[in-house]
């Protein structure tokens, strides 16, 4: 059975956190690869947040935050829910494949 | 290792589990044709604070004590590999897994005023997704600590 969602705030709130979840696994790789290849900015997380895992997380915070009270100012539907619901699984799931073919390949051949 | 590393690892490690164990019941919950979502909003909100918690508490043991005294040790070993690839993928899919929990948490919040079948579908997978993430880093987990006694 498929019904309409008549709490507008809280589809709002859950489509703003499924695209929060999509924009951290999107960041987690773009930093853990790039960290990786371009030392600069692996010294960077170091140096700003004392560790580059913690640099990572805190980013990560941070751009969850952002994209959460962003996203929840706008309109939402069920349709633009399960959307977003499913970018924020594939996008985790890719960003989870990416990640350690990365580490297999970088432990193989670097 | 000094006691409050000694915690922090065993905290990591059964508020994990812990948390895995909730986010199964959820996922587990999804396949019936009429869930309690109060009682999943419930798992799914114990899950999030089980997965932060794991976190927090692995954060702490990874920065102060990791790197420093059981990296070198497993690099050195029979299995480097479980460092240069378990830990590093396990060190940073983890980093998803609250996200990913507390958006699971907001869609229950949804799916309680009222169902819809395609977002229900949709946030099955979720569940389903965090589950298999949980698994492999408590595999990860089991296989780095493996490595550091060989």
């Amino acid at each position: 059975m498929t019904t309409h969602v008549r709490d507008t705030n809280l589809l709002i709130r859950a489509r703003a956190a499924a695209e929060g979840t999509a924009a951290v696994a999107v960041l987690i790789t773009i930093l853990t690869i790039g960290a990786e290849l371009w030392s600069p900015l692996k010294d960077t997380l170091k140096t700003v947040f004392a560790h580059h895992w913690l640099g990572k997380s805190a980013l990560a915070i941070f751009l969850f935050t952002v994209i959460f009270l962003i996203r929840r100012k706008t309109s939402a539907s069920t349709q633009s829910l399960e959307r977003a619901v499913l970018i924020a699984v594939w996008s985790s799931i890719l960003s989870a494949i990416m990640m350690t073919a990365f580490f297999v390949v970088h432990a193989l051949f670097f | 290792m000094t006691a409050p590393l000694t915690y922090a690892l065993i905290a990591h490690v059964l508020v994990g589990v812990l948390a895995i164990g909730l986010t199964h019941l959820v996922f587990m919950h999804f396949l019936r044709k009429t869930p309690s979502w109060k009682y999943l909003r419930s798992l799914a909100g114990w899950a999030t604070i089980g997965f932060l918690g794991s976190w927090a508490s692995g954060a702490y043991y990874y920065v102060v004590y990791y790197g420093k005294a059981v990296k070198p040790v497993i690099l050195k070993g029979a299995y480097p590999w479980a460092h240069q690839v378990i830990m590093e993928a396990k060190e940073h899919i983890f980093i998803m897994l609250p996200f990913m929990s507390l958006a699971l948490w907001f869609l229950i919040l949804v799916l309680e005023k009222q169902q819809d079948d395609k977002i229900k579908k949709a946030v099955r997978n979720l569940a389903l997704t965090i589950l298999l993430f949980g698994a492999f880093i408590a595999g990860a987990g089991i296989i780095i600590s493996g490595a550091a006694r060989s």
